[in-house]
């Protein structure tokens, strides 16, 4: 049986947290991963060294030359400032697709929150809003009386405007002010490497040296044994088997040792390993096979089991 | 009946996998090569390549999803897909052909798409102009309620004409350099304004509201106190040179911000989100399209009205300008470019 939740994202694929679907214009849902807060302020705080970078290389750069264009280096300071401000985001995240140099670097990116192209329109919308994120609150916690109004009325403006500044905190999506208006997620750019198949023909070459294939394994499965468990417990024991680090083996061991009470291996017609040839990794391996085997089977026939509790 | 490993080592995921794993190669090597420089290092072949070999991904993720339990292959193939999605509809053109798109067509189709929010915010700015007029007529004293001191600076109902009027007509023109400081000045600090007007448009207008407002009152009480000394004509030739097109990218800039209120408040039939995201991005370019504007405002109000001094050229000046935007922002638009359709 599948379940409500199940149909609602694709195939039963089940969205943690901070993950988000959305559907391309193919119509496959894809599953991003939201970024956190935390790196996007940071993204934010690199832009805006760069900006001061720039500034002051602009700045060094006008003294130097000063005597050329003296006439012109009030207006192109003026000038400099503003375009810097308004244009700096908007122009790197066009030029990027989606990142600025400050995202880039923290493996972040822009994209349409319904999973259409994201357009440029949308990209200096989101970036001129930053005015009442940044800015508008900046002036008028730094230049005192620019308001024109007494302290009570100042502060309860910069409480007025702070929620827009921390509208980032105040919904699971982390949208802030300009991603709502401009409808973009920001997301991190995710760079998963194709590792081995453990059930294929590739073993990891650990597990060749340890034992030939040619002999027939010792380790084989009734379709009793394998229907107790379902998928989690399939990408758990998965991700045991990724884990390289010393000192699993004492862990595998253990492992082994419970699926074997769990599933009752072996049976009375199963040939006996003898406990001191028992190869906790080998076991797992072969079971992790099978099992995904007879899962994967099953999974075309339409019966997805989800765990062990399952009862498909 | 026993599973045999055999049978496991060709399992229809692996298989899948063995037959598909190459094209994920590739197109993992076109992404990387785009993401360290730009489409340009991509050969033509490579290039016509990629939406293929995209297609080919979110299909392998498809079945994958269906067929196989793998966790890593599902969380590469997801990732793959991932990357891929965002080159192929990350923004694609580049920023000149954007900007120029944005003139012919983006900047005036957006003004009328909101045309309902624009004239509010036309209207609001002159009904505060009037009042502010008409206040300051009957009674002077309100000229100092609505105009800030930093703003009147000096020019009080107290003043003479004859010092009034002086600061209509520069006598002594300074420098170009001077000037060139004022406008850029001047541009800025206006530009900085109508953003703000727009983007404030997100705390449900008010703040965007009351800008224009305050702007019309200052506006009309300013007005007023020419006409009170008799200088109507000539305030009328000053302001007109570069108002007319100030005057109408603030505005443009308050509907803007008006436009995202709207959105807001009255989502209509869509979720509020989603309205304001609609809203918002064409607001938005409502919002750059008056930046524009007032780099030529500013222009007009640092040179042009320095140097021009005769008053029937200021309002040829300042007419022309109205008629232009008029023209320019109402034109037959030319047909989307091809991309738009993409």
């Amino acid at each position: 049986m599948t379940t409500i939740a199940e149909t609602g994202t694709t195939a039963g694929i089940s969205l943690g947290k901070r993950q988000r679907q959305i559907v391309t214009p193919e119509g496959v849902a894809l599953t991003v991963e939201l970024a956190d807060r935390g790196s996007r302020a940071a993204a934010f705080m690199l832009d805006v060294v760069f900006i001061i970078c720039i500034m002051v290389a602009g700045g060094i750069l006008l003294a130097l030359t000063s005597g050329l264009l003296h006439r012109w280096v009030a207006v192109i300071a003026i000038l400099g400032f503003f375009l810097l401000r308004v244009f700096y985001f908007p122009v790197t995240e066009l030029h990027f697709r989606g990142a600025t140099p400050g995202k880039r670097i923290l493996g972040l990116r822009v994209i349409d929150r319904s999973g259409g192209p994201l357009k440029p329109e949308a990209i200096v919308v989101r970036n001129l809003m930053r005015e009442i994120e940044v800015f508008i609150p900046l002036t008028i916690v730094a230049v005192p009386g620019v308001t024109g109004f007494d302290s009570l009325i100042q502060l309860l403006l910069i409480a007025w405007i702070g929620i827009y500044t921390l509208m980032p905190l105040f919904n699971r999506d982390g949208l802030r002010v300009g991603d709502m208006v401009a409808g973009t997620l920001v997301i991190t750019a995710p760079k998963a490497a194709l590792l081995p198949d453990l059930a294929g023909q590739k073993r990891t070459s650990a597990v060749i040296t340890r034992r030939s294939e040619t002999a027939e394994s010792p380790y084989q499965f009734t379709p009793a044994q394998l229907g107790v468990y379902g998928v989690y417990e399939l990408q758990t024991l998965e991700a045991v088997l990724r884990r390289a680090e010393p000192g699993s083996a004492a862990g595998r061991q253990e492992i082994a040792r419970r699926i074997r009470a769990k599933i009752g291996w072996p049976d009375p017609s199963q040939s006996k390993v003898e406990e001191k040839g028992f190869d906790a990794t080998a076991f797992l391996e072969a079971f992790y096979a099978a099992q995904r085997a007879h899962l994967e089977r099953r999974m075309l026939f339409g019966k997805r089991r989800k765990d062990k509790h399952d009862k498909t | 009946m026993e599973v045999r490993p055999r049978e496991a080592a060709t399992l229809k995921s692996t298989q899948f996998r063995r037959e598909r794993e190459p094209s994920w190669r590739e197109l993992e090597d076109l992404l990387e090569k785009l993401r360290k420089s730009s489409p340009r290092a991509l050969t033509p072949q490579e290039l016509t390549r990629l939406p293929t070999l995209y297609r080919g991904a979110l299909s392998s993720l498809s079945v994958a999803r269906s067929i196989s339990l793998d966790q890593s292959l599902l969380a590469y193939l997801e990732s793959l897909a991932n990357r891929a999605y965002f080159q192929i509809y990350g923004p694609r053109a580049g920023f000149g052909r954007v900007a120029l798109n944005f003139l012919r067509r983006g900047f005036p189709q957006a003004v009328r798409r909101q045309g309902g929010a624009m004239l509010l915010g036309i209207l609001l700015t002159a009904v505060a102009a009037l009042a502010g007029y008409y206040l300051c007529i009957g009674n002077a004293e309100w000229y100092y309620t609505l105009m800030p001191d930093a703003m009147a600076d000096g020019r009080l109902p107290t003043s003479s004409a004859e010092e009034l009027r002086k600061f209509l007509y520069e006598t002594d023109v300074p420098g170009g350099d001077v000037l060139s400081i004022f406008a850029s000045f001047l541009f800025v600090h206006n530009a900085g304004i109508g953003i703000a007007c727009f983007a404030l448009g997100f705390a449900f207008g008010l703040p965007t509201a009351l800008l224009l407002i305050q702007n019309g009152l200052m506006l009309g009480a300013f007005v007023a106190l020419y006409v009170g000394h008799g200088l109507g004509l000539e305030i009328g030739g000053w302001l007109i040179i570069h108002g007319s097109t100030e005057l109408l990218a603030v505005a443009l800039c308050g509907g803007a911000g008006l436009a995202l209120a709207k959105a807001m408040l009255f989502p209509g039939d869509q979720a509020r989100l989603a309205a304001l995201a609609e809203a918002g991005r064409n607001a938005g370019q409502v919002a750059l399209g008056c930046v524009l504007m007032f780099v030529v405002a500013g222009c007009l109000e640092g040179y042009a009205r320095q140097l021009v001094v005769t008053l029937w050229a200021r309002y040829t000046i300042g007419g022309l300008m109205l008629l232009f935007w008029t023209l320019y922002l109402l034109q037959p638009l030319p047909p989307a470019a091809e991309d738009e359709a993409r």
